[in-house]
């Protein structure tokens, strides 16, 4: 390779980009964009295909195991055919709890990350387009819930709210949008300088169509960024409350409290290992496509990472 | 510089009585009172109107919201932080037992946290793309996937199954035997460094690589430096400014790392106070050890915009 000139090798790239009849070199289909990505971020592929594995199986998974809450009187078995990752305490298929505790995990990230998002555009958004006394009251209120530890101040919103998977998934919702809003806000305020949304208002656009076709489409690529990231903070999330004993009560199975339980049991390490070990699988995975998303959206990173 | 410290200052004490209100306000909402609970306690379904009456009025609820706040907050200033709902036990005298113990686990995280972080990231950064860059980025991303309440739960189990180790209870306090203390103290506080340092050396390495392509870093090379030199001297003053705002970060993961670590470990500081307090529903002490969270909080950020001047000779002359 290394004695051909380069403006050979130029032409041979050359010869996969077509051209149209303007001589304009055309846009490769979405397959090809799509796979070519993957290639260039085999990371971010890998992680993109165990985090769809993980959401496949919190959605199928809990149909092609047994019961999860079946008891039998094989209590504290270890691994076996039978059961794949032994049972529990009571008799439980532990293999069957782990899938079951994907299906909870995810439904709590997937539901906090709904209603963070929302209220995070709506707010920042809002904020940006109203200022004055509606923008600097909700920043004072975003600066308070701020000031707190996330885990801690999601400690005290799952005390008010309460213990339902909805209301946990609401208290993460809020903690993650808190964390969204000053970000949407930012790039509301950039874009609300453009010239394209003063022509807008110009033709008498109302600020609701402003901010919906003007605004809302050029927020996208900052929340990608942000909410593949947070689905992994929010399985930590969920874990660590359930873990101190503050998130969704059982018999519901939760990969957190399962760890809490395996700590007495100390003596039988399969409990402790495999719900940890479908936490870390499941983080890795979200962590990967989310650093590979902003590699690619954030192009002042390009080539450092 | 000073008008904008001066500033700064002052604005210390009303961003403290904010939150003051905000954590208060969010208080109130806790559905479910003590009163509930002490009533059925005692022989469920003979609490009258007037039981309740007179524990409300013990507990200063009878009056409306706003004199609460004011009563509270006024307590609270005079230096009294009020008394558990639940033992009966003075706030404060809590406070002055569980706070050294919290702030030491602090200090030793942070100290294993930022060096660890900053640390690997430079070098990751220095040997980018070469073995070591390769293994330092993968148990980097390794460990910010592994949630720290399960990594310090196997630290306890493994030593315990594999030969039956377990670190000595009950807790020692660190002015009565510092080596058993330490003992206690170091693994918890390297679990919950662990996660944090992670995230702190990716920004680091980022950063760093950034620098290092700089003109100045080339020259430095080019008039003959020592490769150490360069790094250290000029390239990673530089990144400071950056890996300095997050050290606020840096200290909320601190906080909630402590809080898992202080629960597993079973240390008696305020994090295990705070769980424990928020499970049982006693509510003046999650109120006060909510507010000392966030003017802690308030304040390390404060330190944090004041330090920049240290780093960067351009904000001190501003």
């Amino acid at each position: 390779m290394s004695d051909i000139p380069p403006s050979l090798v130029v032409a041979e790239a050359a010869d996969r980009v077509q051209f149209d009849v303007y001589g304009l070199p055309v846009r490769a289909s979405w397959r090809r964009r799509g796979l070519r990505l993957l290639r260039q971020h085999p990371l971010g592929a890998f992680g993109l295909f165990v985090a769809l594995f993980v959401i496949f199986l919190a959605a199928f998974g809990p149909l092609l195991t047994t019961d999860p809450a079946a008891v039998s009187a094989e209590i504290l078995a270890g691994p076996s055919g039978e059961h794949w990752f032994g049972t529990d305490r009571l008799g439980r298929d532990y293999f069957a709890r782990v899938i079951a505790g994907a299906r909870l995990s995810m439904s709590l990230a997937l539901g906090a990350m709904l209603i963070g998002v929302s209220a995070a555009l709506v707010l920042g958004m809002v904020s940006a387009y109203a200022k004055g006394a509606v923008d600097l009251l909700l920043q004072r209120v975003i600066d308070m819930m701020l000031a707190f530890p996330g885990l801690v101040l999601l400690l005290l919103l799952a005390q008010v709210i309460g213990r339902g998977w909805q209301s946990v998934a609401l208290g993460m919702g809020i903690i993650f949008s808190v964390s969204m809003v000053r970000i949407i806000r930012a790039s509301t305020l950039s874009t609300l300088a453009e010239s394209y949304v003063e022509a807008a208002r110009i033709v008498g656009a109302s600020p609701y169509r402003i901010l919906w076709r003007h605004v809302l489409p050029n927020m996208g690529p900052p929340l990608l960024i942000y909410v593949t990231t947070l689905l992994g903070a929010a399985i930590l999330f969920e874990g660590a409350l359930s873990f101190l004993g503050l998130g969704v009560p059982p018999p519901e199975p939760s990969w957190g409290r399962m760890l809490t339980e395996a700590r007495t049991l100390w003596k039988y390490p399969h409990l402790s290992i495999f719900p940890g070990v479908a936490m870390t699988i499941a983080v890795l995975g979200f962590n990967l496509v989310g650093d590979s998303i902003r590699d690619i959206l954030d192009p002042r990173l390009r080539g450092l990472t | 510089m000073r008008a904008y410290v001066f500033r700064r200052m002052l604005l210390l004490p009303i961003t403290v009585l904010l939150l003051s209100i905000f954590v208060f306000g969010l208080i109130r909402l806790v559905p479910g009172s003590v009163i509930d609970a002490r009533l059925s306690a005692g022989f469920p379904g003979t609490a009258d109107a007037d039981d309740r009456a007179k524990l409300e009025a013990h507990f200063g609820l009878d009056k409306p919201v706003h004199i609460q706040y004011v009563n509270w907050i006024g307590q609270v200033f005079s230096g009294d932080l009020g008394t558990s709902w639940l033992t009966k036990e003075s706030i404060l005298d809590n406070f002055g037992r569980r706070m050294p113990v919290t702030v030491e686990l602090l200090v030793l995280t942070l100290l294993i946290y930022i060096p660890l972080g900053i640390g690997t990231g430079v070098w990751s950064a220095v040997r980018q793309n070469r073995a070591d860059d390769y293994s330092i980025r993968f148990v980097t991303i390794l460990f910010l996937a592994i949630p720290n309440f399960w990594l310090a739960t196997l630290v306890v189990v493994i030593p315990l199954v594999l030969w039956g180790y377990a670190p000595p209870l009950p807790y020692q306090q660190l002015w009565e035997d510092p080596g058993k203390n330490l003992i206690q103290m170091i693994v918890p506080a390297v679990v919950a460094a662990l996660a944090g340092a992670a995230v702190l050396g990716r920004v680091a390495r980022s950063e760093m690589l950034e620098v290092l392509r700089q003109d100045y870093v080339r020259t430095a090379y080019a008039k003959g430096l020592a490769a150490r030199i360069v790094v250290t001297r000029h390239a990673l003053r530089n990144t400071m400014i950056p890996l300095i705002t997050l050290i606020g970060l840096v200290f909320a993961t601190g906080v909630a790392g402590s809080v898992i670590v202080e629960q597993v470990f079973a240390i008696p500081g305020m994090g295990r106070y705070l769980v424990q307090s928020l499970l049982t529903n006693d509510l003046p002490v999650v109120q006060v050890w909510m507010l000392i969270f966030g003017a802690a909080f308030v304040l390390v950020n404060l330190l944090v915009d004041l330090s920049y001047g240290m780093f960067d000779p351009r904000i001190r002359f501003q």
